[in-house]
């Protein structure tokens, strides 16, 4: 079972993320980083702010959360997490980097 | 009388248990690099300062080598020298081998090699890196190409054409990795035009070394004994080619050291620093380029087959201590950010930054030249690349009918 | 093989009519089956917004007063470790993005200090070497890495002129998430892009200010108002290894 996010609304349909956020994830990351065209819509942090588990403040660190979930099932390994932060800024700004 | 190109036959014991032990190190090297890649950079010796340590030694070694390699089959295929037509099949197979294994170290030591895929398919032009990815597969696919030539039936008018993209391909790829240096304006050690052309030919020295002592260890197992005139030959080639790589580096010194701006550079890599001018005069010179030269120049050398094997086996270790000098002495000397003035920082700026390579580093270099051979021995068991003799007798009955190939 | 032309065949071959038809529809099957995800993508691309995004208008850059700059503090250094989740070790393998120089003129004595970071040179020698593109400069000057298609192959730090890159050694967690970092990448000072494209100043510029130094401006080299322009065109400030002609973003007072 895949956890509730916690916001209300997704920026889309669940239907179209299931088939196409890896496409939004693969075109959108050179919008903003080779362009700086930065939008609230599509912020991978956003998305990780609303989907971050309730439990484990984290969207890839245990099984059930909600990158792990479907990506443990269909076995794809998830690259974005070696760099990016798995947890909403709040929660970071707790910690200190651990290298 | 005629000689006859087959794979190798009577495998004695011997080849095996050279296979097993090759076997045994690339399984060193497979987990070296599995716990590399896992537990990141930090386990070798390498760091901010010595990026690219011992793995890029003996990478550069086997590239080099590569092309070099490719020299005798040049000689007889494009510059028409018929007597080296027997051996040309496994010149050409050793530089495919030595290639592969140089390309598979440089993959490895990537600090994301899972990403490999994705060099393949993004391009930055201006990159020679970039560029060396059609370089490397382009020189192997056009060797293995030439082999194919030589070896299907009537397919030899096609010969020429193979060696000659070969031939482009060689010098491309030898400037492309001299290039990899000689392109950065940062380091003192490679802001010079000279570094490509050095390459190039410390290449025919290093490739035709390793070429005669992969010559000869199969010899000895196939049972085609080289004749005196054949060995007297490839001994002058050696000797010609060492020289040609000794002046290269004179020149690179002596004008790096006419700069004053490069004075305390060159001080360091020459005079006092540590062991790397005792690896340049020790290694490069006396070793790899004045032993090997005394060695050669004997009025009967053909008949001196350990003074040859010895000068060979020499000129591989000057090779080393020349690519450690040239590549970790570079990285060890501090960038110059103010000249003339010292320099003292938290990012070790300023300061000779030491460097030991580390026991992972070391099973990294040892694992590639262990692939070359073991592409090597397998490539001999299994295709006809071996001549069944090359005594003078034989060479000069060849001169007047073309090889055989066995099917 | 002898065809033998009185012997019937027992199976009917397609006729060839039927063989052409059959490719045909396959053919037009499979360029639907191509193009159709093409489509799609190009929905998705054209209802992304376009807001803003850097442009060469603008040319970001810095002003260094080395007068101003102490040989003991690090108030820039801190600020840059914490705001971008440096761990602030000085280990051979741990990674600077910004660092003070002590230095000494050996023929009279002097001595000064001051920071040094990426240089954001207008013609990178670290952009030329990448073999994947992965090092760019942005549209507005900023150099920065792309790790999505780093490999890690250390060119770009071998070829910078000012040590500016380091490479990451070892496994990291707990990343900040406006400034993602990861192992067998390279990295270097982003000129706080996470910030300035928000409107706000380097975490180092905001530090030495806020401490009362004042060593450190930030601004738009393209337009003559600001700040730094018209502290540039009143005083000679110089770069780095000028002799590169690698025209810096950063520029130097004082050296």
């Amino acid at each position: 079972m895949i956890e509730k996010a916690r916001g209300g609304q997704c920026v889309e349909e669940p239907a179209f993320m299931r088939r196409n956020h890896m496409k939004l994830l693969m075109h959108q990351r050179d919008d903003t980083l080779r362009r700086g065209i930065r939008t609230d819509k599509y912020s991978l942090k956003a998305c990780i702010a609303c989907h971050a588990s309730q439990t484990s403040q984290s969207v890839n660190a245990e099984p059930g959360n909600f990158c792990q979930s479907c990506h443990n099932y269909v076995a794809v390994k998830i690259d974005c997490f070696q760099c990016h932060a798995n947890q909403p800024a709040g929660i970071v700004a707790q910690q200190q980097v651990k290298p | 009388m005629k000689i006859v190109l087959r794979e190798l036959q009577a495998t004695r014991r011997g080849y095996y248990q050279l296979l097993a032990g090759l076997v045994v190190i690339i399984l060193l090297f497979g987990a070296t690099v599995l716990y590399i890649e896992h537990h990141g950079h930090i386990v070798t010796s390498m760091n901010n300062q010595i990026v690219w340590g011992l793995p890029d030694v003996f990478a550069v070694f086997l590239l080099l080598s590569a092309t070099g390699a490719l020299s005798i089959a040049l000689l007889t295929s494009f510059f028409g020298k018929a007597e080296f037509q027997p051996m040309a099949p496994l010149s050409g197979l050793l530089a495919i081998a030595m290639l592969l294994a140089g390309v598979l170290m440089l993959m490895f030591d990537l600090g994301r090699p899972d990403r490999a895929n994705l060099a393949m398919m993004n391009f930055n032009f201006k990159s020679v890196l970039a560029w060396n990815l059609f370089l490397y597969s382009g020189f192997a696919g056009f060797t293995a190409f030439y082999l194919w030539t030589l070896m299907a039936r009537g397919m030899q008018r096609f010969t020429l054409l193979a060696i000659t993209l070969a031939l482009v391909w060689r010098i491309g790829l030898t400037t492309g990795t001299g290039s990899i240096y000689g392109f950065q304006v940062a380091r003192q050690a490679f802001d010079s035009a000279l570094v490509a052309p050095m390459f190039i030919a410390l290449s025919l020295s290093y490739g035709l070394a390793a070429f005669v002592l992969v010559l000869m260890l199969a010899c000895r197992s196939h049972g085609c004994q080289i004749g005196d005139a054949m060995m007297a030959r490839l001994a002058r080639l050696q000797a010609i080619f060492i020289g040609v790589g000794m002046y290269f580096v004179l020149v690179y010194h002596l004008t790096n050291r006419y700069f004053t701006r490069h004075h305390a550079f060159e001080d360091f890599i020459l005079f006092n620093g540590g062991v790397y001018p005792f690896l340049f005069w020790f290694g490069t010179v006396l070793l790899g380029g004045i032993v090997p030269l005394m060695l050669l120049l004997h009025p009967k050398i053909g008949q001196m087959r350990q003074r040859i094997v010895a000068a060979t086996a020499l000129v591989i270790v000057g090779a080393f201590a020349q690519l450690y000098v040239t590549i970790i002495g570079a990285q060890v000397f501090p960038l110059v950010l103010f000249p003339g003035r010292q320099v003292t920082s938290t990012f070790y700026d300023g300061v000779i930054n030491p460097y030991t390579p580390s026991l992972l580093e070391w099973m990294l270099g040892f694992g590639g030249l262990a692939i070359a051979g073991l592409i090597v021995m397998i490539g001999l068991k299994l295709l006809g690349f071996l001549p069944n003799r090359l005594d003078d007798a034989a060479i000069e009955m060849s001169l007047a009918k073309p090889v055989a190939v066995a099917t | 093989m002898k065809h033998d032309h009185n012997t019937p065949q027992s199976d009917p071959v397609a006729t060839p009519s039927s063989r052409r038809g059959f490719l045909g529809v396959a053919a037009v099957g499979m360029a639907g089956i191509l193009l159709a995800p093409g489509v799609r993508l190009f929905e998705i691309a054209q209802a992304a917004p376009a807001v803003g995004g850097a442009s060469s208008k603008v040319r970001w850059g810095m002003l260094i007063d080395s007068g101003k700059c102490a040989s003991g503090c690090t108030d820039c250094v801190k600020a840059c470790n914490t705001e971008n989740g440096l761990s602030g070790g000085t280990l051979p393998t741990d990674s600077q993005w910004i660092r003070k120089l002590d230095i000494k003129d050996t023929h009279t004595g002097a001595i000064q200090s001051l920071p040094m970071m990426c240089q954001h040179c207008a013609e990178p020698p670290c952009v030329d070497v990448c073999p994947t593109g992965a090092s760019f400069k942005r549209a507005d000057g900023i150099v920065l890495v792309d790790k999505h298609i780093c490999i890690g192959c250390r060119y770009c730090i071998m070829a910078c002129p000012y040590k500016a890159r380091s490479f990451v050694h070892e496994p990291l967690t707990h990343q900040k998430p406006d400034v993602p970092r990861g192992m067998g990448t390279a990295e270097a000072c982003t000129l706080c892009v996470h910030r300035v494209d928000r409107g706000e100043q380097p975490a180092c510029v905001n530090a030495c200010a806020d401490a009362g130094h004042g060593a450190i401006i930030f601004g738009n080299l393209n337009d003559p108002e600001s700040e730094i322009s018209k502290r540039v065109a009143s005083y000679p400030s110089r770069q780095i290894r000028e002799n590169l002609n690698l025209n810096t973003g950063v520029r130097y007072l004082g050296i």
